[in-house]
């Protein structure tokens, strides 16, 4: 299979070709079958890739392309690696772009850009896919910036909108912040291990985890995981870098779900993830992961309680989710992170959609206020949105159950009291979630319509739109069964591989691998039992994990369903006055409606003395020192020349003077000081 | 007194005379004339010096061919026009004098105090005779030693040839090939692409754009927009 | 050579510049501040040779063989530049040519 890899990337790179290229004249609005084909020929190669992983216990994939970078010891090469957790990422992000791109095709019908969007689609699809299946960090940093570049042409897609521009702006502006950590975190990677490659004896996987007898110290390995994971805040959202998310909405909506939920915000936790041996060797660093993780969580389930912007709500409810994968990875559930990955991919990917849905059938209307009772105007749109709404609320058989539950329990699990309370705020943030999801459900789909709908007709979308939305909502409710029986399921030991070999290696590793002895194949597939009877402490966390694991769920389930029930209170019966509790807790729903004045902060504190420090150096620096000096330097010896030309009379018998003159006064200084005349 | 000392100091005062007859005569055709018999003095002053090849080369080239040269200039150009006798201005005269006698004091001293030479060669007269001469000598050496420099001196001598023509070539044809060629300045003749500038041409001198060669019209009026104030542009 | 001393080739190289000098400095004539040019090559040649005759090498001979060269080409670039002036402003006084001035 590893010699078809290539096909992968390759396809939707035809396809940006193709429609970039002869799109406005020449394919024009059947690009988009050339890119749904490209895609699903995509799909069915990932599709082949994980049945032939499958097969075998750790097999993994690797087709070697050509060598980039060939210079001395500093080899880059373009290799294409595919493990258990690439062939994962790559089912993800072919089936969600598959059906993003099918739905593309009704969303954007009218289009003016449409050759344009479905040139961008190809490219963003192109690039993930290359990210996922780098085999060093150069790579994946080059695919990196490919899938931000993408994601800053999609959010301006319609470039005319100022607003448009500014958060395209902003995304990439605030990206940048992320990416100078990240390019840094390569840097001191490189220098610190002599390589990029993440495989092989030579690689620094394999050499983080015996970096003490390498010499390097654990400062190094923290530093260059903050510094790594600084990349993965800006691409995935995390406080303090998650302000561009809620503006990047501006995209068209599928791009919102393709690239701002489901994909590529996710890269940052695939990275953090990919990189797990570095996170293992520093303690301090998974714990800043953690913390930030489950801040963010709570920071953005808070302020999507009160937007009444459908897709505002959503995307901080992506941002929110990040924070559950990004303390699932900070607490070591790695396979969780993962896990609530793919769940998220799917219905996060189908709230979005559901949500171009309705824009698509309101008008390009967004405020929940003026919705409601949309569940009669659009059953197919209503229904697959329910579905995703209570997977993203968690509530028992639908996927983000399993997943947001798994990272929960791994947080708790986890021996340090920063995962547990990572799991108190996940806990805390699951009842918000419910809440917001809710409200978002009943404000937009239940009730009397806030609109006139003779002015407005809300109708269904058609097939194009209709049918994604349904073939999402498949795994979106059932996707978490691979995950059953928590820590336990076929998911879980699929991942096995990529997991389990780092972490032995080290005592300090052990520490952190203990929480998931559960996994080792040692202890679960074939002997558990001997296991059990062997190790009394690995018995004991076995028997701690699965005893909590239904505790959770059981917390979780109650937890989701009275979010429910406060949201039907709230929102269909009347009996809690919204208004009244935001007048109540005045500060606190003001500081939540300004999204914690965290963008007024960075104005104030950040940009605007940025701002003025460049206008400094412009307008004084530059215009009155620097362009002083050389105005001025010109000006002096212009005014000196004025007064020298009139030497320059023009008469030859005086030049032919001046020259006898000269040769007087050489011819005297030679005599004076060189010849023996005077001496 | 022996004789190469008295052939010397004869050959010596005829080219010092007819030097300072050449600047002092105000005839430029007797100027030329006494100059042609300065350097067939010079020319004997490289026989005594052994320069037997320079010596003839000094004969062919200045005297046959530069001094032909200039006596045809001096033919070309209207004798009528020719003015007799020109001096410069008094005050230029005399300094031009004074300094010239000045130098003159300085290389005599010059030559008085200064008797060091560099190492003794192998050119003795008895080894030029063992090659078969001083043409022979000299040869051997500009093409050995100096092959480079007298290649690239046939570079100096026909771009000089080339040179000559371009300037002798008769104004009318000039003016004729002038008017066909714009420069080479991507098409703007002679840098200008003012219409009423061109029409005027360059301070003095004849217009290049006449009646039959119209100048080409500018494309469009470009409008330079330059930043003044640096909040016209920016926004917070 | 004699008893002859380089001396006297020199101080007769050195009269003949003076003169060739001292020519240019007064005279206005274009052609006869040409020949006082050519003169003063001359004057700088016969030093040359005697410096190479009393060294006992060739290299003073060679050079001369080049400065003739390049007198050559100067003479009939410097010619063509006088009959174009001539030409053109119908005189060959030097004080009259300062058109490079503006």
């Amino acid at each position: 299979m590893e010699h078809y890899l290539f096909l992968i990337p390759l396809l939707p790179l035809v396809a940006f070709v193709i429609n970039l290229l002869l799109g406005r004249w020449v394919v024009k609005h059947a690009s988009a079958y050339i890119a749904q084909v490209a895609m699903f020929g995509s799909w069915v190669v990932s599709v082949l890739v994980f049945f032939d992983i499958r097969g075998s216990s750790d097999k993994v994939l690797e087709q070697h392309l050509f060598t980039w970078i060939p210079s001395g010891t500093f080899n880059v090469p373009v290799t294409l690696h595919v493990d258990q957790l690439a062939s994962i990422m790559l089912l993800v992000v072919t089936t969600v772009s598959t059906l993003v791109f099918v739905y593309s095709k009704g969303y954007m019908a009218h289009d003016g850009g449409f050759y344009r969007f479905f040139a961008y689609l190809p490219l963003f699809a192109f690039s993930m896919l290359m990210l996922v299946l780098a085999n060093n960090l150069l790579l994946l940093y080059v695919f990196w910036e490919a899938v931000g570049l993408c994601s800053y042409l999609l959010i301006g897609f319609w470039f005319r909108r100022r607003s448009a521009n500014e958060a395209a702006v902003k995304a990439f502006v605030v990206n940048r912040v992320g990416d100078v950590g990240f390019g840094l975190g390569i840097m001191l990677t490189f220098w610190t291990f002599g390589t990029v490659d993440f495989y092989g004896p030579d690689g620094i996987f394999a050499k983080a985890a015996n970096h003490a007898a390498l010499g390097v110290s654990g400062g190094t390995m923290t530093a260059i995981a903050l510094l790594l994971f600084l990349g993965a805040c800006g691409k995935s959202a995390q406080f303090p870098l998650h302000v561009w998310l809620p503006d990047a909405m501006e995209g068209p909506t599928p791009v919102s779900a393709l690239i701002h939920a489901a994909t590529m915000v996710t890269a940052g936790v695939y990275m953090v993830a990919r990189t797990h041996p570095i996170y293992l060797q520093s303690e301090s660093a998974l714990v800043v992961v953690a913390l930030i993780g489950a801040f963010t969580s709570f920071l953005a389930a808070t302020i999507a309680l009160v937007q009444y912007d459908l897709k505002k709500v959503i995307a901080y409810s992506t941002i929110s989710q990040l924070g559950y994968m990004v303390f699932a990875l900070g607490t070591g559930a790695w396979v969780a992170a993962i896990f609530h990955l793919m769940t998220h991919a799917f219905f996060k990917g189908l709230l979005f959609l559901g949500a171009g849905s309705v824009m698509h059938g309101m008008h390009d209307e967004l405020d929940m206020r003026k919705m409601g009772g949309l569940r009669k105007f659009m059953p197919i749109t209503f229904w697959t949105f329910l579905i995703a709404s209570f997977a993203n609320a968690g509530l028992i058989p639908f996927a983000g159950f399993w997943s947001k539950d798994e990272a929960i329990v791994g947080a708790w699990a986890s021996a340090s009291s920063v995962g547990k309370l990572a799991a108190v705020v996940g806990l805390i943030t699951a009842f918000l979630t419910a809440l917001y999801m809710f409200r978002c459900v009943f404000m937009t789909f239940f009730k009397a319509p806030r609109f006139n709908p003779e002015a407005i007709h809300p109708h269904e979308s058609g097939a194009w739109m209709a049918v994604p939305l349904v073939i999402l909502a498949v795994p979106a409710a059932l996707i978490g069964f691979i995950g059953f029986p928590p820590e336990n399921g076929p998911f879980q030991h699929f991942l096995e591989p990529v997991f389990e070999q780092a972490p032995a290696q080290t005592t300090h590793a052990n520490e952190q691998a203990s929480l998931y002895t559960i996994q080792e194949p040692a202890t679960t597939r074939t002997a558990i039992a001997a296991a059990q009877a062997a190790t009394a402490t690995e018995t004991h966390e076995t028997h701690v994990s699965t005893a909590t694991t239904v505790t959770f769920g059981i917390i979780s389930t109650i937890i989701a369903v009275s979010g429910i029930f406060v949201a039907y209170l709230t929102y269909i019966t009347g009996t809690i006055s919204a208004t009244a509790i935001g007048a109540r807790f005045a500060p606190l729903y003001q500081l939540f409606v300004n999204k914690w004045y965290l963008d007024e902060i960075y104005h104030n504190y950040i940009t605007m003395p940025f701002y003025n420090f460049a206008m400094f150096l412009w307008r004084i620096v530059d215009v009155k020192i620097i362009d002083g000096t050389v105005n001025g330097v010109a000006a002096l010896i212009g005014a000196i020349s004025q007064r020298m030309r009139t030497v320059q009379t023009g008469l030859l018998a005086n030049y032919a003077l001046g020259i006898a003159l000269g040769m007087v006064i050489i011819v005297g200084i030679y005599l004076a000081g060189f010849s023996t005349l005077f001496r | 007194m022996p004789w190469d000392l008295i052939f010397f100091y004869i050959i010596g005062a005829i080219s010092v005379l007819a030097a300072l007859g050449m600047v002092a005569s105000p005839n430029p055709i007797h100027s030329g004339i006494l100059l042609v018999v300065c350097f067939l003095n010079v020319a004997g002053i490289f026989v005594m010096l052994g320069a037997e090849f320079l010596a003839i080369v000094q004969v062919i080239v200045y005297t046959g061919a530069i001094l032909v040269l200039l006596l045809f200039v001096l033919m070309l150009v209207d004798p009528h026009e020719l003015p007799s006798f020109y001096l410069a201005q008094p005050l230029q005269r005399g300094v031009g004098v004074l300094l010239g006698l000045i130098l003159l004091l300085e290389i005599g001293a010059a030559i008085v105090t200064q008797t060091q030479f560099g190492p003794k060669g192998n050119a003795t007269p008895a080894n030029i005779a063992a090659m078969g001469g001083n043409v022979q000598a000299l040869g051997s050496v500009l093409q050995t030693n100096y092959l480079l420099a007298f290649e690239v001196v046939s570079l100096v001598l026909i771009t000089g040839i080339i040179g000559a023509i371009v300037l002798a070539v008769p104004e009318r044809l000039g003016q004729r090939i002038g008017t066909l060629r714009s420069t080479i300045s991507l098409g703007h003749p002679r840098g200008l692409d003012h219409p009423a500038a061109l029409m005027a041409g360059p301070r003095n001198e004849t217009p290049i754009v006449t009646k039959e060669r119209k100048a080409p019209e500018p494309a469009a009026v470009r409008r330079l927009v330059m930043a003044k104030d640096p909040d016209d542009f920016t926004s917070v | 050579m004699g008893h002859l001393g380089v001396e006297h080739y020199l101080f007769l190289s050195a009269i003949l510049f003076i003169i060739g000098l001292m020519g240019v400095l007064v005279r206005r004539n274009l052609l006869i501040i040409f020949m006082c040019v050519e003169l003063m090559m001359t004057a700088v040649n016969i030093s040359l040779v005697a410096f190479g005759t009393a060294t006992d090498t060739l290299n003073g001979q060679a050079f001369v063989v080049f400065t003739v060269a390049v007198a050559a080409a100067e003479a009939a670039v410097g010619l063509g530049i006088i009959l174009a002036l001539s030409r053109r402003g119908k005189t060959v006084d030097v004080d009259d040519m300062h058109s490079l001035r503006d």
